[in-house]
């Protein structure tokens, strides 16, 4: 099957409305004039459920363009980068965190220069310290000990 | 009246005290700033800063964010005329004659008109907020839970009506947020709601975590892999100053798009991009010298612009008098006025007049700053515009990253970042509107605190909804609104006439 709009919409949609409808349901509907905590998730996932049932049929009727995701390396090297930061951020401090973001988020990037990274890094590290820190008070540790 | 000349002395008062002067200041250049750098428009830049304003009074709060998004959105013009780039598509039409001007040398005209056709546009704006608001938010007074459920659901529906894309993606976008927007522990109930056994989920998603990774990750994810190869020699800005002649051109062309622009600022939904595209083409056919429209009109540069920034004023109508977000940068004001522990309404006018004054007033001066600061500072702007995005997404991931931890000094914060940074991803792709998905995420508790209150004073008979006037109507309204796009003719000049705002 092709990936097209439709049918990543048909699975999104999908997915999110019968998790709605099971978890909603579990919450307690509740009767019309106390309504439970499920009653609005429920007919929210039943809403979602339609949806995705009016565009999967779309994607079997319809031959729109297949969706190609050229953007997968960025979005690993994004997603790791930040992900990194938020391991290191309690344990490392704020300046090997920042580091380490401008490093492994540039390698999203095909090209790159070192003499462009040393000085981007730099600029970060003076950036971030300066607002966050200083400026604003937060309080981050700038290092580990 | 004199309740209107009080509240705009104490919005003097506030708006004037040197603080407030200092954060609107700030706000405006900050968001000047990062407006005019390729690729990041309004939304982003206010996602981007929200975290920063935690820390203050919820007045001063409110009055950098308003000078973020208007200066953000000036940028966003300085973009479309001197690199043909708009930061979003309410300033996509300027670029048809805009650039061109640019082209021809006349970037410091194109810029000036822009700047002063913003304010006069602003300070006509910021009036009719004066003017309307107050009636509007005591008619909202009478509003009881069976009309905001009917009101929140009609915003919704028409927001998503008016949406690229289609109803039905426009609707599954708003019910996704709404979703997103029940985690947590539901306060009627005390029920654990989607939370999966995580504590970081007992309060719900921070705003800020959601708007950042839906608006400024998945924009990073995508502006990487385009690498836009922006043709950018040294830009010749020219005289920045109008002739009298000039002026006298293209006042009529401001003064019509700020007309324009402050009617379709308050409708929800595509409101800001109707508007300047609209004031575009009602310019085209006025003017005398339509064949110079594409080539460098003034006006088509003044029109457009001026219908936009009116429509930045009147759009905070709904968002202040009801709680009501038309728009995405809207959904983002009201979330940062709930993030300060304001539940928006109409009773924001009576329970913190200072804010809502002074909110009003800043507007106002907000505009005057930027008149005053752009043109001297455009060299500054304009070698901002040349920076690199290999350079600039480091920083933008770097701010976010500590923007969001910032905000509740946890690390799981980063990774639900994450998540809503794929999500926000595969919207894109999928030609979906994040718009909707925040507005749903505000409005969703909203409808359901509204609906449940409804349901409990009508002992569960839903004719309460058709008992009320005012609810009855809101509805009919948005069901001929949605069957009148079921008319081929109609929905066809509606997707036209938004995927003519996103071309050019």
């Amino acid at each position: 099957m092709r990936l097209t709009e439709e049918v990543i919409l048909f699975i999104m949609f999908g997915l999110f409305g019968a998790v709605a409808i099971v978890l909603g349901f579990s919450y307690g509907i509740g009767s019309p004039a106390r309504a439970g905590a499920g009653l609005v998730p429920f007919v929210v996932g039943v809403a979602l459920s339609c949806l995705s049932a009016n565009f999967g049929f779309r994607a079997i009727r319809e031959t729109s363009n297949a969706i190609s995701f050229p953007e997968l390396r960025p979005l690993l090297y994004v997603v790791g980068s930040i992900l990194l930061f938020a391991i290191l951020i309690e344990r490392a401090g704020l300046i090997i965190s920042v580091v380490s973001l401008v490093i492994f988020s540039r390698l999203a990037d095909r090209n790159h220069s070192s003499l462009d990274l040393i000085v981007t890094t730099l600029v970060l590290i003076a950036l971030s310290v300066g607002i966050f820190v200083h400026i604003l008070g937060l309080n981050i540790a700038l290092w580990w000990f | 009246m004199p309740d209107v000349l009080n509240g705009l002395l104490l919005g003097l008062q506030v708006a004037l005290s040197l603080n407030n002067l200092l954060y609107c200041l700030l706000g405006v250049t900050l968001g000047t700033a990062i407006g005019v750098l390729p690729g990041v428009g309004p939304v982003v830049t206010i996602s981007l800063l929200l975290p920063l304003t935690f820390g203050l009074p919820p007045e001063t709060a409110l009055i950098m964010l308003a000078g973020i998004y208007y200066g953000a959105a000036y940028g966003g013009s300085t973009t479309s005329i001197l690199v043909n780039l708009p930061g979003e598509s309410s300033s996509a039409i300027t670029c048809i004659d805009g650039y061109q001007m640019a082209k021809n040398g006349r970037a410091g005209a194109a810029l000036s008109v822009a700047a002063i056709g913003s304010f006069i546009a602003g300070t006509i704006g910021t009036l009719v907020v004066v003017v309307a608001a107050p009636t509007i938010a005591s008619f909202a007074m009478q509003f009881g839970p069976a009309e905001y459920a009917a009101l929140t659901i009609a915003a919704l529906v028409a927001t998503a009506a008016l949406a690229r894309g289609g109803i039905a993606k426009g609707l599954g976008m708003a019910l996704l947020g709404i979703l997103i927007g029940m985690i947590g522990i539901d306060v009627t109930t005390g029920v654990q709601r989607f939370t999966f056994g995580l504590t970081s989920l007992f309060d719900g998603v921070e705003f800020a975590v959601v708007a950042v990774g839906l608006f400024a990750l998945s924009e990073i994810v995508v502006s990487i892999a385009e690498r836009e190869q922006r043709e950018l020699q040294s830009v010749n800005i020219g005289r920045p100053m109008l002739s009298p002649q000039e002026f006298r051109t293209a006042l009529p062309a401001i003064l019509r798009g700020t007309g324009v622009g402050s009617l379709f600022g308050i409708l929800p939904g595509a409101g800001q991009t109707i508007a300047s595209l609209s004031a575009y083409v009602l310019e085209r056919s006025f003017s005398k010298n339509r064949d110079n429209f594409g080539k460098g009109a003034l006006e088509g540069v003044a029109a457009p612009e001026s219908a936009n920034n009116a429509a930045s004023q009147t759009a905070f109508i709904p968002t202040l008098t009801l709680g009501i977000p038309g728009s995405a940068t809207m959904a983002l004001m009201v979330g940062a006025l709930m993030l300060q522990g304001i539940n928006p309404g109409p009773q924001v006018l009576s329970s913190h007049p200072d804010l809502f004054w002074g909110l009003i007033v800043s507007m106002w001066i907000g505009n005057l700053f930027l008149l005053v600061l752009n043109l001297p500072l455009i060299g500054i702007w304009v070698r901002m515009i040349t920076i690199p995005y290999r350079r600039l997404y480091p920083a933008i991931l770097c701010f976010s990253c500590i923007g969001i931890y910032s905000v509740s000094y946890s690390t799981a914060d980063l990774v639900f970042a994450c998540f809503f940074g794929l999500l926000g991803y595969l919207f894109v792709k999928c030609g979906a509107s994040p718009a909707l998905f925040i507005l749903g995420l505000v409005l969703g508790p909203m409808f359901e605190e509204n609906f449940r209150r409804a349901m409990l004073i009508s002992k569960g008979n839903l004719k309460i909804f058709l008992e009320s006037p005012i609810a009855v109507s809101l509805l009919v309204l948005t069901a001929l609104l949605v069957l009148s796009l079921l008319i081929p003719s109609i929905r066809r000049k509606k997707e036209v006439a938004l995927e003519a705002g996103d071309e050019n």
